[in-house]
């Protein structure tokens, strides 16, 4: 899996072109307008490249990937709901036509309309809790995947000597940092405008490399054969899974009681030391046995060895009911309609979707964005699900899973085998899409939390309105505190869990209050402030109750509260707080609804 | 094949959206462009929506 020079030469002619494209509309930017909605000149075709690109990065890539490994294509539901979610808000203009009419250019600013500057300051808040946090996992899903891909050990580092000190340095941060780092410097400089710019050069590259990409993964798993191959392997091995799970319980808690009686007999530290040996025996027996399994269609998945840490357990990967998602593991009607209700939450009021709406010339073309963008958001699950899927048929095809990959790394890795035995460059091609992915993100998330961070958080709390300089100046420091704040928190820190849980908690804090918020202003003429204040606060309140829940009582408590409950009683308390808070609340006043009555009446 | 309708539905997902991408990829390739073209021309016109006291600090 090594980099050829013509897959060398893609990569260098993507970035290089990327980054002088950036900075060269730097020259068109005079005022915060022109930065942060790009003076409102966007047209259709534009913000089709520019909402496709921006929807599409590694970290979504990896997640509809890690989908389709576990759950088979039914792991890419989720897209089809949010694709038929965006079509019926492009048909309608349900919340977006009022929105984009409203002249505004970040959805807290509406409220202010509607509800006064507090609330637009709290929504502010939660908007960016919500969004940064979500974007804490960016680079690092990221360079795993850019790693794994390339074969590279994403744990490999290096020392260096600064002043007497010795810093160790590891090659996945080295490089996500330097990505981050041409992105800033585009970002910082042409805001918007860059953004679109390099969308669209990123939505060609990225697209190519998608499509072609898929034609070959269907190539290597014989396209039609794949489904009997996944029937199978659900078919075989979910029981053994169900089985050595089983077992792996029942030994688990002899060992407990005898580690028990070691403790009482010899002391804590003897008991430690067997719990520690048969840990190891049990890890060590579940790996000899990992290409027997991989007969049966079961795989062992396990993390990359890290100095200084003790190895995490190996885990026993079946492939769950691929194609029905009411009956796959972990998922069921509960999930699916939660899933439906959160994908229109997510096409009305993610940030970085509704920035192409308010940077669209009118709402006519908002609408025609979202109805040529909606099939795209099929493709960008069922497509890396796709891949996940293929990499699981084929790992269990080719003697299991090799050390160090799990049901998130697996995909890249596949790709990797993949392209580099077919066309030279191909593999190239696939790092520069990826890159370009990563890339028309994180540039398009940058600049939408700092505009927000601009126009809700600080703007408000000023006396006097800056001058055109002051505010770009301040937008554009916005944007590299964001970025650096990402380097430390999503590259040096790691958060616990899978990535999928932590996006969905982190954006549910977000997704529940403000859809609550936004169809309550816009088409209901009693909403009010108080009620406005109980949905953000109860909205975001019911994910992190459950979050504390759910890590108090363990992963394996039958008193966990599973993630579709969850996330419907959020969505649940948010519009609870936003009826019966408004009713107790009074009627607002009459000029705060004719704000946005014209809108009303146009959905 | 199968009878499931839903691997029947999977797979035209997968076959729909590798058209999609590539249809989108040269139609919005060619329009984009000159979306570009245009957005650049408007944004670069003297007379703009701020007045020009705005500039200084």
């Amino acid at each position: 899996m090594t980099l050829t020079p013509i897959d060398w030469a893609i990569i260098a002619v993507y970035l290089v072109g990327c980054t002088v494209a950036g900075i060269w509309m730097r020259r068109y930017v005079r005022n915060v307008d022109d930065f942060a909605i790009a003076a409102r000149e966007m047209d259709v075709s534009l913000g089709v490249a520019s909402l496709a690109a921006t929807e599409v990065g590694i970290v979504t890539v990896m997640y509809t990937a890690e989908m389709g490994f576990t759950n088979g294509l039914a792991g890419a539901t989720t897209g089809v709901l949010t694709a038929a979610a965006m079509l019926i808000v492009g048909l309608t203009g349900f919340v977006i036509v009022p929105m984009r009419n409203a002249g505004v250019m970040t959805i807290p600013e509406l409220f202010e309309k509607r509800f006064g500057k507090h609330v637009r300051w709290l929504a502010g808040l939660v908007v960016i809790l919500g969004g940064v946090l979500n974007m804490g996992v960016f680079l690092r899903a990221g360079g795993d995947f850019l790693m794994n891909v390339t074969g590279m050990d994403s744990t490999k580092s290096f020392t260096l000597d600064i002043l007497g000190q010795q810093i160790q340095l590891g090659y996945l941060e080295l490089i996500m940092t330097g990505l981050l780092g041409i992105v800033l410097i585009y970002t910082v400089l042409g805001g918007m405008l860059s953004v679109l710019i390099t969308d669209y050069l990123q939505f060609l590259v990225m697209g190519l490399g998608i499509v072609i990409t898929s034609v070959l993964v269907l190539r290597a798993v014989n396209g039609f054969e794949m489904v009997s191959e996944l029937q199978e392997a659900h078919r075989v091995g979910v029981p053994i899974q169900e089985a050595l799970e089983k077992q792996t319980k029942a030994q688990a808690t002899r060992d407990a009681a005898e580690a028990q009686r070691i403790r009482q007999t010899e002391g804590p530290e003897a008991a430690k030391r067997f719990a520690e040996a048969r840990a190891r025996e049990q890890t060590d027996s579940l790996l000899a046995r990992a290409p027997e399994l991989a007969k049966h269609k079961v795989l062992v998945g396990t993390s990359p060895k890290k100095p200084n840490a003790d190895p995490e357990p190996p885990k026993i990967l079946a492939m769950a009911e691929p194609f029905n998602p009411t009956r796959s593991k972990g998922m069921g009607w509960a999930w699916v309609i939660w899933q439906a209700i959160m994908a229109f939450a997510v096409v009305t009021t993610w940030q970085t979707t509704i920035a192409r709406v308010l940077a669209a010339r009118d709402s006519q073309t908002a609408k025609r964005v979202y109805c040529r963008t909606w099939f795209y958001f099929v493709g960008r699950w069922c497509l890396p699900g796709l891949w996940g899927a293929a990499a699981f048929v084929y790992f269990a095809n080719h003697g299991g899973l090799p050390e160090g990959l799990g049901s998130q790394t697996a995909m890249p890795r596949f790709l990797g085998i993949v392209l580099s035995s077919s066309v030279t460059g191909f593999l190239g091609l696939m790092i520069a899409a990826m890159l370009a992915a990563e890339m028309s993100t994180d540039s398009g998330y940058l600049l939408t939390w700092a505009t927000v961070i601009y126009n809700d958080l600080i703007s408000p709390c000023l006396r006097r309105p800056l001058s055109e300089r002051a505010k770009l100046f301040t937008v554009r420091a916005v944007v590299l505190a964001i970025g650096l704040f990402l380097v430390f928190w999503g590259l040096w820190y790691k958060p616990p869990g899978s990535i999928w849980e932590y996006l969905s908690v982190t954006g549910n804090i977000y997704l529940a209050s403000l859809f609550a918020l936004l169809v309550g202003a816009l088409y209901w003429p009693k909403a009010n402030s108080r009620g406005a204040v109980a949905a953000i606060v109860l909205g975001a309140a019911g994910p992190i109750t459950f979050l504390i829940v759910n890590f108090i009582v363990g992963p394996d408590s039958k008193y966990r509260i599973p993630g579709e409950w969850s996330g419907l009683a959020a969505f649940g308390l948010a519009f609870a707080g936003m009826f019966f808070g408004s009713l107790l609340g009074g009627k607002p006043s009459k000029s705060q609804q004719s704000q946005l009555a014209p809108e009303r009446h146009t959905p | 094949m199968t009878g499931n309708p839903f691997v029947w539905f999977w797979v035209a997902m997968i076959a729909g959206s590798i058209a999609w991408y590539s249809y989108l990829l040269f139609h919005v390739g060619v329009k984009g462009g000159f979306d570009i073209l245009r957005m650049t021309r408007a944004i670069s016109r003297p007379p703009r929506s701020e007045p020009a006291q705005d500039e200084s600090p």
